[in-house]
């Protein structure tokens, strides 16, 4: 017999603080389970995500290991001032922001004209071989493309500067040229992520009703006008939300990518140096902590507060599309 | 074909040229790897990148894989595909139903709680990471990989799965609570069977998520027995660098398992990765 049940059941008890157990008991026979389902998660989640956040006192500290985290002296926002005047806090954002707009460009320019194009293409199997050629890189590791942008572009026997021998052109020192790289890394990212893209626009498009391009092509619609009449403006709530999910993510980079293609190389920083791979290095090579942490909190606040407010802006204009 | 068809379908041809061009593209990084794999050093540096090996060299794959220890770090990231992948996918289950199914006023927060975990940057968390592993005497070896490898999967599992429990009627669990199921019951003789296609789907992309983890293993992990592939890949290069060839026999080792799932279970994989971007 449950006797929590039994308990429940009868009138609500005759003082405030019977009433009261009996509430938190009922309470708890009927949600304790469950809360204890959750508990196992809950817990992991408190232990190794927000846990270790106090530790982000270190950004408005002098750490000396001797003193430990909370023992270190109090610099106010010293460490900012630093990251600030020295040029560094804006070599970073801008090199963040500016190759993760090249990023969202050419991903949504390429998957889109892709996505199309594809659709015109009316064999079904050609279709599913070819966005499956194309999703493929999704799934190698980031290590590997490093090995790729290596291969090719490696100064003495790199493939593109055989190539370019081959041709009787003189051959480039890739590595020593901070300028090239952005593009560079531009055309390794969208080699990795356009099948991503490529196939959530084509099931946008595949999803239209074909009555309306039956209905245009009885009023003449050429190809063209088909495309920008019909096409791009019935997928456009897709275009807009993936792209502002993306710019939501804009102040975080994609460490992976920037380790393994850039590989810390000294003289590739001045364009490549991202605000992740700044905090990284500072933490391992550098031991500087405190600008880690400072680099760390700074990114971590901005691009918090631009994750909601993409958010807000996906939940304003489709409620079902926003994560939270 | 005569020139009148032809004129009319030639921009049908250009979007074929294009869209072949593309996927050689696309394609030819793994034709360097799978040529380069196989043959001789002497080959290569003769004969270039693209030529047809003038001799079958399978001694590349043997030698990546013991002299380069593949064998052990494959070995590691199995283990940690079939542990630590199961474990996390059923914690997240569990949460997930709790939050699906609890009438309860925090409900809602507790979900942003554990959404807000996906805001959070890896490389804040992952110095504390490692000093805890330390104090509990486990860092450098592959159990301090599973607190990390399961929080780093709990956010967008709980999401998937607390979307799919939703869908499944409450009528089943009233039914079943009727004939004196509990609610662990409950979960684990309706709820989780039921939710198979969707618990096969976060299968793979953690597992291929698990298997390409570097950054988290890079710091965690020091022992050489206990690397998974990514970082055994990296480590091998620094002993292989100029031996392209076995670098290739080992990166080729490294990308079949998930060329294998990719072929043969791209379905589930495409339907959960665009489950977040698509409106069913």
């Amino acid at each position: 017999v449950n006797l929590n049940k039994i308990h429940s059941a009868l009138p609500l008890g005759d003082t405030p603080q019977q009433s009261l157990s009996s509430a938190v008991r009922r309470w708890l026979s009927q949600n304790g389970t469950l809360l204890l389902m959750a508990l196992p998660g809950m817990l992991v989640l408190f232990t190794f995500s927000y846990l270790p956040l106090p530790g982000i006192v270190l950004a408005f500290k002098d750490y000396k290991a001797a003193q430990g985290i909370f023992g270190s002296e109090w610099v106010g926002f010293n460490n900012f001032t630093y990251l600030f005047s020295t040029g560094i806090a804006w070599r970073i954002i801008r090199n963040t922001l500016f190759i993760n707009s090249l990023f969202i460009v050419a991903n949504l320019l390429m998957s889109l004209s892709v996505a199309v194009l594809l659709h015109e293409v009316y064999d079904h199997f050609v279709s599913r071989i070819y966005q499956a050629v194309l999703f493929f890189p999704y799934f190698v590791s980031f290590v590997i493309v490093g090995y790729f942008t290596f291969i090719l572009f490696s100064t003495e026997g790199g493939f593109i500067n055989n190539s370019l021998q081959g041709l009787g052109l003189a051959p480039m020192r890739w590595f020593t040229e901070p300028s090239y790289w952005p593009v560079i890394l531009m055309g390794v990212n969208l080699w990795h992520s356009l099948g991503y893209f490529t196939i959530i626009y084509l099931a946008g498009i595949i999803g239209i009703n074909p009555e309306y391009y039956e209905a245009a092509r009885i009023d003449g619609a050429n190809k063209w006008a088909e495309i920008t009449r019909i096409t791009l403006p019935l997928i456009r709530p897709l275009i807009i939300i993936n792209v502002l999910l993306a710019i939501g993510r804009i102040f975080f980079a994609n460490l992976d990518l920037f380790i393994n293609v850039i590989r810390d190389q000294g003289s590739l920083l001045s364009t490549s140096d991202v605000i992740d791979t700044y905090v990284l290095r500072s933490l391992t090579t550098l031991g500087n902590f405190n600008m880690a942490s400072a680099a760390g909190l700074f990114q971590a606040l901005v691009g918090f507060g631009l994750v909601v407010l993409s958010n807000w802006i996906v939940r304003r204009s489709d409620a079902d599309q926003a994560l939270f | 074909m005569t020139l009148t068809k032809l004129r009319r379908s030639w921009p049908m041809l250009l979007i074929w040229l294009a869209l072949l061009a593309m996927a050689i593209v696309w394609l030819v990084p793994f034709v360097i790897i799978a040529l380069t794999s196989v043959r001789s050093m002497n080959d290569l540096i003769s004969n270039g990148v693209f030529a047809w090996p003038t001799r079958w060299v399978p001694e590349n794959f043997a030698r990546a894989w013991s002299l380069g220890n593949f064998s052990v770090y494959f070995g590691n990231s199995l283990i940690l595909i079939f542990t630590k992948v199961p474990l996390g996918i059923l914690i997240a289950s569990l949460a997930a139903y709790a939050l699906a199914k609890m009438r309860f006023r925090l409900n809602g927060p507790i979900f942003v709680l554990f959404l807000v975990g996906l805001a959070i940057p890896v490389q804040v968390t992952l110095m504390p990471q490692l000093v805890m592993m330390k104090q509990l005497g486990i860092a450098g070896s592959l159990p301090a990989l599973y607190p990390a490898y399961v929080v780093f999967g709990l956010p967008f599992q709980i999401f998937v799965m607390r979307g799919f429990f939703r869908t499944l009627p409450n009528e089943l669990i009233e039914a079943a609570r009727l004939d004196g199921c509990s609610e662990l019951g409950v979960f684990w003789r309706i709820m989780l069977p039921l939710s198979v296609p969707a618990l096969i789907t976060l299968f793979i992309i953690d597992a291929l998520a698990t298997w390409n983890e570097l950054l988290i293993a890079l710091v965690l992990i020091s022992a050489d027995t206990s690397l998974t592939v990514p970082v055994g890949l990296l480590r091998f290069q620094g002993q292989w660098s100029s031996r392209y060839t076995e670098l290739m026999a080992g990166v080729m080792i490294s990308i079949l398992p998930i060329l294998f799932i990719y072929v043969f279970l791209q379905r589930y994989l495409v339907s959960g990765l665009t489950a977040g971007a698509l409106k069913e």
